[in-house]
């Protein structure tokens, strides 16, 4: 079949060597031409009907990062040419690793693929590697809880990792969930509680992936686990400890609108169920042993060991499940929404834990009040009980996101936990009055318009139009936007503003990407073997991604990755092998296998 | 028999019930009644701290029953079963009375919402008395799947399942395996090769020897339980005369996909009298021609692309279709390319570009030029036939949202974004493996946040687009997930049966068959040699349909006797 | 009536500079953060929108463009980099050729060749001109008094015809100006003593720029002010007391002190921007059009060899002197005549004119509504 190969030069920073793969390409039997398209020049499918013409060209290849966006212009030629419009293919090098250690082979590999007219992911299969049938779960969040509940479930072995004293993640501190509005404790405990009492999980809390060595189905990880310097397995949860430690610190855990002790339990339903101590602010350990120590003193059934030290084990896995999820996006960077300067203006997730009843204010919604702080002595800003509810509302969406200046994509989920916020304020506080500024209301999900349509007929104000600033006017909160549909520039005073602040990927998530020898999109989300095919596999044999650390996304879609995740662990398993990493496969192997696959 | 010990448990849980009931009031209340030993308040019940308090006190006290009063069973009866389990206690001694739901959600006056969850806690009280220890059963677990629907979802399930070596059964109604995506020619937002995917799943599945594949074929009938179904497949042969195929499967998959909304109904966009108005899915057609041109045969010079055709609106579809946005931008860029010099237009209501990639795509295709129009929901633009010396051929009127103006727009060729809705036959596929559907026709999960795949009946799952519009990673994601839970079941082998479940006394039944006819879930069958009514304890999900309607009181509901209802009611009512 | 959406303007319209603007997703970031941006007048959004869909009869008519003064505070800020500031500045070259009845100005903005072009000519036209109506008459020895190579009194006479015919010109121009923006307006009428009432608004805007002030950085402002003071001045010496500048050997202090300042801020201003366009460090000098480059070398031209001139004649060198003069002229023959009328410098007459229409046209809506309510009083007061 007569094949003509056009290359479109590759992204910007020409990782792969264009005219390599030329030289290459024009080798590889039946390339009649291999023609190097400038990005720049407009392509004319006339014109390209007059080459295809010429060179009587039965067979096209479309190479380049993203050829994809100049296939209509051949497919078009082609028909001009009157050929078979389906004899385009697409090399793409974005889609099959554009990101990999050696790029340029990689290329070869695919235009090769595509010469031969077979889809890339059928000739590029690793060979098989026996596998170790214990997992190794990375992230103690729903997608981690979830993928390893539907492994252990199986009856395999599990290892979960989790860097915080606890499981839960963000999930944990969530009211309620949108769109059903039940809430995230009542439906998120039961399977923390599972995964504690799970016979097939081991559960490291506290502790860190520090080292992986091996190959895919037999992976070596070192596991640092951080000194929690209380006995799990002994602690009851008396609260003694907590009662006598002199230390205040912000909680993490509501997300810094309240304080914990340095000895402290992340929340109640924690698993494990057990205290522990954060060194950071620890004054006993910063001391190094000269002072404090009340704590030890005084726990009842003293499993309290305060100069314990780090430890680290190794585990023996055969898969991996990376579901480190998110981080959110720091809201001073943004500084025209006044955020950490301005009193009542509360990231999402503080707003979580203000509205929880397991929250500081046992869920009531307060702005916050002046109070004197005696131990630091000086006026504090804090959620008081008993404070006044604020009687008007504006929540902005977009904060940080779909905004070339911070982040550019969209974060998926605040349009419809914004909405949520909304409900939530008119449900607690009799005639408040609700504004919601957004761009576009991303309501796409089951159940996610109808949610939307609700929350307007409750006499939530939604407005188009992004907010511009927030200010403080005598002690008065002023949010100034442009209210589009009706044409006028909003400026109004507000007691309370919440910031849908977008999601960024969670600290740590390059390193680790480091450490498994994964790729990162330029955003820093992990790289999936292929967007459509493959959302939930990796480039490297047996470690899978799920969750958000993947890209932004909501429970339901979360809780489907991780499953699907635990199909791709347990079908190995039962296969006893697994898969090998696609970059151990050379180009005369891929090419060999087209070879074969096209003999068949 | 030894005597009762009742521990009675009230949980806060947090102040979702304690801001509206005394639970100390009920706590005291409760520990006064006749055979309760212990009876305890707890912020949350549910935490690992309020489950040991239980064993705890089984252990300790010597409890043989146990009451916990708080959310619906719905929701923790499993948790609490399993903990009164630790301690040595069949799970069914415990009963749950649910004064969250039931009660301090739906009432506000403290002193009357008290006095209900009392009388709720205590109906449960007594009904407990009359609890009997009962025992789980368990049958094998049949390592066949049966996958119904062949496109991208179906496929990818039956790949994940035949990779793991066991057999799958992949029924497809069309001539051809692929579904819906089959037609597609790229993928949005990367424009990656929908056929590419294709080609691989297909060629994987036609080599893998584990899956068998059924074409024109439909499942007629699905009978047995989970890890025992026993399904009819039905294909047509060439000449009309179909055979049947009965096959044994352990699970089942539904993957029955979608069908695309008929914009015909929309009258005053046109469709189907119009020429120059097409949808979405023959545009797709044209693409792949590489012909994009009006009925004419010209190249266009306007196209105008109109989203939300029937979705996101009151008189057809309240809800978005997810995937249009993205196709409709991946059109606009696909025109651009292949006619250069077009106008294009896109008219949205607000745009849904929220996956990876999907922004950057929505913003190059501005970049390029497009033209984008916002309309207001409800307010669809009309399409006219354009007048002589208007450059197109037809003129979108819209009241544009953006800049307040109703404005015109010429358009020689106009694609509808017609959405996705159930399909005709959604319904058979509910009623054949016994789910349901919502109203739209979609079939419901068995929880919407984290149980998407699962339904109300055991060992049918479902996936893609058949529970609700989705993309392709989401699909596939879905169908991998469905997978797993398949995989979970066939490596435990066995599978447990619930120990509540209706069955018939031989020596009362007269044989005269009322219950057959209305167990909804098929579970009793009529012996006609001994003329007696059995009924599957497997099946049974004693809903007490057939204890209400036997007229010779001959079927008993285990769990659900009538002492135990009477004792319920009296304790609600004394 | 619904209007017909034309996506072509946009192509027309970039070849004044637009570059960004379809990157525009409206989310009105920029017109909540613009000081000047208040109904009735919300922009840049609405000027974008109605650019993106090419409403071209509103774009003529809007004053918008005028009311902004390019601080860049809505570029920066743009989630999308759509340059909502350099949409306003490309929109303030367009409307300047639309306003121009002569076809000239578009002629300049769409093709900067043909702009330095025909300045050329007429800076070698002007050259020719003097120096052979110096010779035939003059001594080029002879910088003042009745022997002097170019005499006052002929460039005065010169000056005023030439101000004559720009006057003409822009008067026109303004007059269209009015009329896309207020006088073609159905229903819209302005009573005649309110244009006298709100005419002090012109010298007002003209003078202080008070509303440059409004935006948030105040450099900007001083500059500009500083830069058309320093030419205002410049025009006023020139008009009224050029025989006194070019009256030999003592000049009156007062001139000398004014001339001198004056010459300082134009160089100054000119040099700041020049440098600022170069750098691209400031965002409202990230993007240049050709006609900025030629209009900023123009004027330091003008203002250097003006101030050269002056200097050879106070050191005695009249040979000098008369040449300088005349090179002065090349320069500021054509500035006034073709940048004054047909370019970057016609915004000194359309800024103020806006900003005075800005006001009436709110009034007068104002006044509607009034009318609006008393019908319906009286309709009430009748049932």
């Amino acid at each position: 079949m007569r094949t003509g190969i056009f290359i479109v030069s590759a992204a910007p920073d020409q990782r792969v060597n264009l005219q390599a793969v030329a030289t290459y390409a024009a080798n590889l039997p039946a390339v009649e031409t291999v023609t190097l398209l400038d990005p720049g020049a407009r392509i004319d499918p006339v014109t390209m009907a007059e080459t295809i013409r010429r060179d009587r060209l039965e067979r096209v290849v479309l190479a380049g990062d993203s050829p994809g966006h100049l296939k209509p212009v051949f497919t078009r030629a082609m028909a001009l040419a009157e050929g078979d419009p389906d004899e385009i293919r697409l090399a793409s090098f974005r889609e099959h690793g554009g990101v990999v250690d050696n790029p340029t082979e990689r290329a070869k590999s695919i235009v090769a693929c595509a010469v031969y007219g077979v889809p890339f992911p059928l000739a590029a299969v690793p060979g098989n590697t026996p596998i170790h049938p214990a997992t190794l779960v990375i992230g103690g969040g729903v997608a981690g809880i979830q993928a390893a509940l539907e492994i252990a479930d199986a009856g395999k072995k599990v290892y979960l990792v989790e860097r915080s004293g606890t499981i839960g993640g963000h999930m944990a501190m969530f009211d309620k969930t949108f769109p059903t509005l039940d809430c995230a404790a009542c439906i998120l405990t039961p399977k923390m509680v599972s995964v504690g009492q799970h016979q097939d999980i081991t559960l490291h809390t506290y502790a860190e992936v520090s080292h992986v060595s091996g190959q895919p189905g037999a992976y070596r990880v070192r596991i640092r686990k951080k000194a929690r310097r209380v006995n799990e397995s002994a602690c009851v949860v008396c609260h003694a400890c907590s009662e006598v430690c002199p230390v205040r610190v912000s909680s993490e855990f509501d997300s810094g609108i309240s304080e914990r002790k340095a000895i402290y339990m992340p929340f109640p339903q924690a698993v494990p169920n057990a205290y522990l101590i954060d060194e950071a602010s620890c004054v006993y350990v910063a001391s190094g042993g000269q002072k404090c120590g009340a704590c030890a003193k005084k726990c009842p059934k003293n499993c309290i060991d305060l100069d314990q030290a780090d430890q680290t084990i190794e585990l023996e896995v055969g898969q991996i499940v990376l579901a480190t999820g998110y981080d959110v996006l720091d809201a001073r960077k943004i500084q025209r929404y006044g955020y950490g300067t301005l009193p009542n203006v509360l990231t999402a997730l503080e707003f979580e834990r203000l509205t929880n009843a397991s929250g500081p204010t046992g869920g009531r919604i307060v702005t916050q009040t002046k109070k004197y702080n005696k131990r630091k002595q000086r006026d504090e800003w804090v959620f008081d009980p008993d404070g006044t509810p604020p009687r008007r509302v504006a929540i902005i969406h977009c904060v940080g996101s779909r905004d070339s200046n911070y982040n550019a994509y969209c974060s998926r989920v605040c349009c419809m936990y914004s909405l949520k916020f909304a409900h939530l304020v008119k449900e607690k506080i009799p005639g408040v009055e609700c504004h919601e500024f957004y761009i576009d209301m991303r309501a796409f999900g089951k159940g996610y318009e109808e949610f939307a349509e609700r929350i307007k007929a409750e006499g939530t104000f939604v407005v188009r139009g992004r907010t511009a600033s927030v200010t403080e006017h005598e002690g008065q909160l002023i949010v100034k936007g442009e209210d589009i549909v009706h044409d006028r520039i909003i400026d109004f005073p507000v007691d309370m503003v919440l910031l849908a602040v977008g999601l960024v990927p969670a600290a740590g998530a390059r390193e680790l990407a480091g450490l498994f020898g994964l790729f990162l999109e330029e955003e820093g989300w992990f790289h999936e073997l292929n967007y459509n095919g493959d959302p939930t596999d990796t480039e490297r044999g047996g470690i899978f991604v799920a969750g958000a650390c993947q890209a932004p996304k909501d429970i339901p879609d979360t809780v489907a990755q991780a499953s699907a995740v635990a199909a791709g662990v347990l079908k190995n398993i039962s296969r006893g092998r697994g898969l090998g990493s696609r970059s151990e496969l050379g180009l005369s192997e891929i090419e060999a296998h087209a070879k074969k696959i096209v003999s068949l | 028999m030894e005597e009762t010990r009742i521990g009675v448990y009230i949980c806060n849980c947090g102040t979702n019930i304690a801001k509206v009931v005394d639970c100390e009031a009920v706590a005291e209340a409760m520990g006064k009644l006749p055979q309760v030993t212990v009876a305890r308040v707890y912020k949350y019940m549910c935490s690992n701290p309020g489950q040991d308090m239980i064993c705890q006190d089984i252990r300790e006290h010597g409890l043989n029953r146990v009451v916990v009063a708080a959310c619906s069973p719905r929701m923790h009866e499993r948790t609490f079963r399993a903990a009164v389990q630790s301690a040595g206690l069949n799970p069914y001694l415990l009963e749950m009375a649910n004064i969250r739901e039931h009660c301090s959600w739906v009432h506000e006056e403290q002193d009357a919402a008290t006095a209900k969850a009392m009388a709720l806690t205590r109906s449960a009280v007594l009904r407990v008395a009359k609890h009997e220890p009962l025992e789980k059963m368990s049958a094998d677990m049949c390592p066949f799947t049966l996958v119904i629907g062949g496109g991208i979802a179906g496929l990818t399930a039956a790949l994940e399942l035949a990779d793991a070596g066991h057999g799958v059964y992949l029924v497809e109604k069309a001539g051809q395996l692929g579904g819906t995506l089959a037609r597609d020619d790229l993928t949005a937002p990367y424009l990656d090769s929908a056929r590419d995917l294709m080609t691989e799943r297909l060629t994987r599945v036609g080599q893998n020897e584990k899956i068998q594949v059924f074409l024109g074929a439909e499942v007629k009938k699905l009978s047995g339980f989970i890890g025992n179904f026993n399904a009819t497949i039905r294909t047509a042969a060439g000449n009309g005369t179909g055979e049947e195929r009965s096959v044994d499967v352990g699970s089942v998959i539904v993957c029955t996909g979608y069908q695309e909304f008929d914009a015909s109904r929309i009258t005053h966009y046109g469709y189907g009298k119009l020429p120059n108005v097409i949808t979405s899915f023959e545009f797709e057609r044209m693409l792949r021609a590489g012909r994009i041109q009006t009925h004419e045969g010209r190249i266009p010079q306007y196209v105008a692309i109109v989203h939300c055709v029937g979705s996101r609106n009151r008189e057809f579809h309240g809800y978005c279709s997810r995937v249009c946005c993205m196709t409709a931008l991946k059109y606009a860029h696909e025109i651009k390319s292949a006619i250069p010099g077009v106008y294009v237009s896109d008219l949205y209501i607000d745009m849904h570009a929220f996956g990876k990639g999907h922004e950057d795509f929505y913003r190059h295709s501005s970049e390029v030029k497009t033209l984008f129009l916002m309309y207001g929901k409800n307010a669809h633009p009309v399409i006219r036939k354009a007048g002589r010396g208007d450059d197109g051929e037809r003129l979108l009127e819209v009241n544009e949202q953006l800049s307040g103006e109703v404005i015109e727009i010429p358009a020689d060729l106009v694609i509808l974004m017609v959405g996705m809705e159930a399909r005709q036959d959604a319904g058979e596929v509910a009623r054949l493996v016994n789910i349901s559907q919502d109203k739209d026709g979609w079939f419901i999960e068995s929880h919407p946040k984290l149980d998407p795949v699962a339904t109300t009946t055991e060992g049918i799952f479902i996936a893609g687009t058949c529970a609700a519009p989705k993309d392709i990673p989401d699909s596939v994601a879905q169908a991998r997930a469905a997978a797993a839970r398949i995989l979970g079941k066939i490596a435990k082998e066995k599978i447990e049966i619930d120990a509540v479940f209706a069955e018939v006394n031989e020596d009362l039944c007269s044989g005269c068959r009322v219950c057959n006819e209305l167990c909804p879930y098929s579970a009793i069958d009529f012996d006609p040699v001994r003329r007696r009514s059995h009924i599957n304890s497997a099946l049974c999900k004693a809903c007490g349909a057939c204890g209400a309607a036997c007229p010779s009181g001959a079927i008993k509901a285990r769990h659900f006797t009538d002492q135990q209802i009477f004792a319920q009611i009296e304790g609600v009512l004394s | 009536m619904a209007i017909r959406v034309n996506p072509k303007l946009i192509e027309e319209i970039e070849k004044y500079g637009a570059e960004d603007v379809t990157k525009c997703y409206h989310c009105g970031n920029c017109s909540a953060v613009c000081p000047h941006s208040r109904e009735p007048f919300v922009f840049p959004r609405k000027s974008m929108r109605n650019l993106q869909m090419g409403l071209e009869d509103k774009l003529k008519g809007s004053l918008e463009p005028w009311l902004c003064y390019y601080c860049g505070q809505c570029s920066e800020q743009c989630p999308r980099d759509a340059e909502p500031g350099e949409t306003m500045m490309s929109l303030r070259r367009w409307l300047t050729s639309v306003y121009d009845f002569t076809g000239i100005s578009q002629t300049f903005y769409r093709s900067w060749k043909a702009e330095l072009f025909t300045i050329l000519v007429v800076t070698v036209l002007t050259g020719i001109g003097f120096f052979l109506y110096g010779f035939s008459r003059g001594d080029i020895r002879t910088y003042g008094g009745p022997t002097a190579f170019l005499p006052s009194s002929t460039i005065h006479v010169f000056d005023w015809i030439m101000g004559g015919v720009l006057a003409a010109l822009l008067a026109i121009n303004a007059g269209r100006m009015w009329w896309f923006m207020v006088g073609r307006q159905k229903g819209l009428r302005i009573p005649f003593f309110a244009y006298l009432r709100k005419a002090y608004l012109l010298p007002l805007h003209f003078f202080t720029q008070k509303r440059y002030a409004m935006c948030e950085r105040k450099g900007p402002w001083l500059v500009h002010l500083a830069l058309m003071l320093s030419y205002f001045a410049m025009l006023v010496l020139i008009m009224f007391f050029l025989h006194e500048m070019q009256a030999g050997p003592r000049i009156d202090w007062r001139f000398h002190a004014v001339g001198y300042v004056a010459s300082l801020g134009l160089i100054g201003a000119t040099l700041y921007a020049l440098h600022g366009r170069w750098r691209k460090r400031q965002t409202q000098y990230r993007h240049s059009h050709e006609s900025d480059w030629i209009f900023l070398v123009l004027l330091l031209a003008v203002a250097v060899t003006g101030v050269l001139q002056h200097v050879f004649h106070r050191a005695g060198w009249d040979v000098a002197a008369n040449v300088t003069y005349v090179v002065h002229l090349m320069g500021v023959v054509p500035m006034l005549v073709l940048e004054v009328p047909f370019s970057k410098w016609a915004h000194m007459v359309y800024r103020p004119l806006a900003m005075y229409f800005a006001d009436l046209l709110v009034l007068a809506r104002a006044d509607k509504q009034n009318d609006a309510s008393a019908e319906l009083a009286r309709k009430a007061g009748v049932a």
